[in-house]
């Protein structure tokens, strides 16, 4: 059944997010719902507000303050109205709350929100930073670690309740218009929590990749991480790959600039969000207000690809891994395993196809983690052809953290190892061989810097 | 639709305080000072002047009455020069409530006030104003005590001093 939504003669999309109560009035008086007299009388009760409000920040000691104080704490008023006006179904319910109520009792209305909002932030917050990808983005650190706490150690809603305080540096995605204050700080809160989750979808290590992919002075630039995850895995879907992988070779850019160039923007559109279905099954996203906030980012991010498309650049929209030359040592996390029954359950289904092709699917499909890839190469009953074609999945990364894991570039005897174990290193000491000088160049690099 | 609470505010200033001055002729009489109506109107003009003068806005009775009840025993005060001196001390009054940063209260500026035109500066305003408030305002901005006096400040007033009184000898 479908819920019927009230409206009223204010339409609410003519009002301003960020200067509510003032748009609410104006477009009140435009429709001709209020009269000068009533509007008299709300600035009446504003201005003597206003005063009650000074006289609390003086502790009463003063009876003047510098204009610009006194326009701060106006504003703050006003935004702590307009907080409490939101809180109504509709504007015309709004607008009948304040001549019905008046501006006092709705100014304490707007401040009890203004608290319960500060204290749904701070949780926000501290589940956001739980999150957090961990990668060496001097922006994106100082803003979530130390900015945003230091919002909430300044912010005023007393005074200043329409302030941000702190400079928000690093950009959300998409850019957040029309709020302020606390809102405006909620919001922004809100949107690194759903980039962070999704971020966490992948190893920290193939984010870090990616960004030195984007720019080797990324640790210095101010950029959105999410954005550039969420664009190569929407790629990778487009390739038919898994979105887990997270590089796109410059090859596989030219392909996509190549097959999506033809595409009209609604077509490039259509594509984006077909990837996007498969990328949500393919990662397992439920979260409908993670998937809702992904969903919100698509139209900017067909945008980004089909001006790139037009302009023959979309090799620099995909981004290849590439590997800080000057590291001296990379950590590697193989990721967290499934529990045990699901592993037994994709393990069996395995080992009881016939196809390779088929192994390869149900790998790319189920299997999430390197550990769990690791425990499958394992246990699995590949022939050595099977095998290599599963490498052929993973990064060079990827390969280099096995690799090193069981030592297979190591001439050392490989005693510690049981029967699985060294046929792994073996398979693995022979893929390796086998691929262009280039590649196992990257490998081999890797492997020397690698930390498992 | 231009909602500005400040704007509304200067109109209703202009409407108030005028009464409140007058009421204070009932304390002001045993001194022999009382204004007339349109005196108490000149007043509220300059507070008004003054506050847009110096940016500032005000709420409530204002200041005008504290001023004229602090300094109505003052010696220097005459029914004479009675309106012109509060209209001047209004004007500095809000012009050092600036200087001093809004560090202090109003009573405290004001009992400075008095306590200086009534001492040192001897009922001279342009003392009050360039000399003393100048100071105080400088002891507040260095975070120095109010009734601080450089070394150099006080050997300058004593050479100034010696050389009057040579001067008067002469």
């Amino acid at each position: 059944m479908y819920e019927i939504e009230r409206t009223g003669i204010i339409r609410s999309e003519r009002l301003s997010g960020e200067y509510y109560f003032s748009s609410l009035l104006a477009e009140a008086q435009r429709n001709g719902l209020i009269s000068s007299k009533d509007i008299d009388k709300i600035e009446f009760d504003c201005f003597m507000l206003l005063g009650e409000r000074t006289n609390r920040y003086t502790n009463g000691e003063s009876s003047s303050v510098p204009v610009e104080t006194a326009q701060g704490i106006s504003n703050s008023i006003l935004y702590t109205l307009g907080v409490a006006l939101k809180s109504y179904p509709t504007p015309d319910d709004a607008l009948n709350a304040l001549l019905e109520a008046g501006v006092g009792p709705l100014y304490v209305k707007g401040r009890r929100l203004i608290d319960k909002k500060i204290q749904a932030a701070k949780r926000l917050y501290a589940s956001m930073l739980k999150n957090m990808v961990v990668v060496d983005n001097l922006t994106y650190k100082s803003t979530l670690r130390d900015g945003i706490r230091g919002f909430f150690k300044i912010y005023d809603p007393e005074f200043s309740a329409q302030e941000i305080c702190i400079t928000a540096d690093y950009p959300t995605f998409l850019p957040i218009n029309d709020l302020a204050g606390i809102e405006y700080m909620h919001r922004y809160i809100k949107s690194l929590y759903y980039e962070n989750k999704f971020c966490k979808l992948f190893p920290d290590s193939d984010i870090e990749n990616l960004l030195y992919g984007y720019s080797e002075e990324y640790k210095h630039l101010v950029i959105n991480i999410f954005g550039l995850v969420l664009t190569n895995a929407l790629g990778r879907v487009m390739l038919g790959k898994n979105p887990l992988g997270l590089s796109i070779s410059k090859d596989e850019a030219a392909h996509l600039e190549e097959r999506l160039s033809r595409l009209t923007k609604e077509q490039i559109g259509e594509a984006v969000h077909q990837a996007f279905a498969g990328l949500c099954e393919s990662l397992n996203i439920e979260s409908e207000p993670l998937r809702e906030y992904l969903e919100n980012a698509l139209p900017e991010i067909t945008s980004i690809i089909s001006i790139a498309c037009e302009k023959r650049i979309l090799t620099s929209v995909f981004i290849e891994f590439a590997y800080p030359k000057d590291a001296a040592e990379i950590a590697f996390d193989f990721g967290q395993k499934m529990n045990p029954i699901e592993y037994n359950q994709i393990l069996t289904e395995i080992n009881d196809c016939r196809y390779t092709s088929d192994k390869i699917a149900i790998i790319e499909s189920s299997v999430r983690s390197l550990a769990d890839l690791e425990d499958i190469l394992l246990d699995a009953s590949f022939t050595d052809a099977e095998a290599y074609e599963v490498f052929g999945i993973l990064s060079v990364y990827e390969i280099a953290a096995l690799a090193k894991k069981y030592a297979a570039l190591s001439k050392d005897d490989a005693a510690a190892f049981d029967e699985n174990e060294e046929k792994l290193r073996n398979r693995l000491n022979q893929y390796i061989s086998l691929q262009s000088d280039e590649k196992r160049a990257g490998i081999e690099r890797l492997y020397k810097k690698i930390k498992v | 639709m231009d909602f500005d609470v400040i704007q509304f505010g200067y109109h209703l200033i202009n409407r108030q305080a005028a009464d409140q001055i007058l009421k204070c002729n009932e304390f002001t009489a045993k001194y022999g000072l009382t204004l007339t109506p349109k005196q108490a109107m000149n007043l509220v003009e300059t507070r008004c002047r003054s506050l847009k003068d110096n940016g500032r806005i005000e709420f409530g009775p204002g200041i005008i009455d504290k001023i004229i009840k602090e300094f109505c025993d003052s010696p220097f005060i005459n029914q004479d020069n009675y309106e012109e001196t509060l209209e001047e001390l209004i004007r500095i009054f809000y012009y050092y409530k600036n200087e001093t940063l809004d560090k202090l209260s109003d009573d405290e500026l004001i009992k400075y006030m008095k306590k200086a035109f009534d001492g040192p500066c001897q009922g001279s305003l342009e003392l009050l104003s360039d000399t003393e408030l100048d100071r105080l305002a400088r002891n507040v901005r260095y975070g120095f005590p109010l009734d601080y006096v450089a070394e150099t400040e006080e050997i300058e007033e004593t050479e100034e001093a010696d050389n009057g009184d040579e001067h008067v000898r002469d």
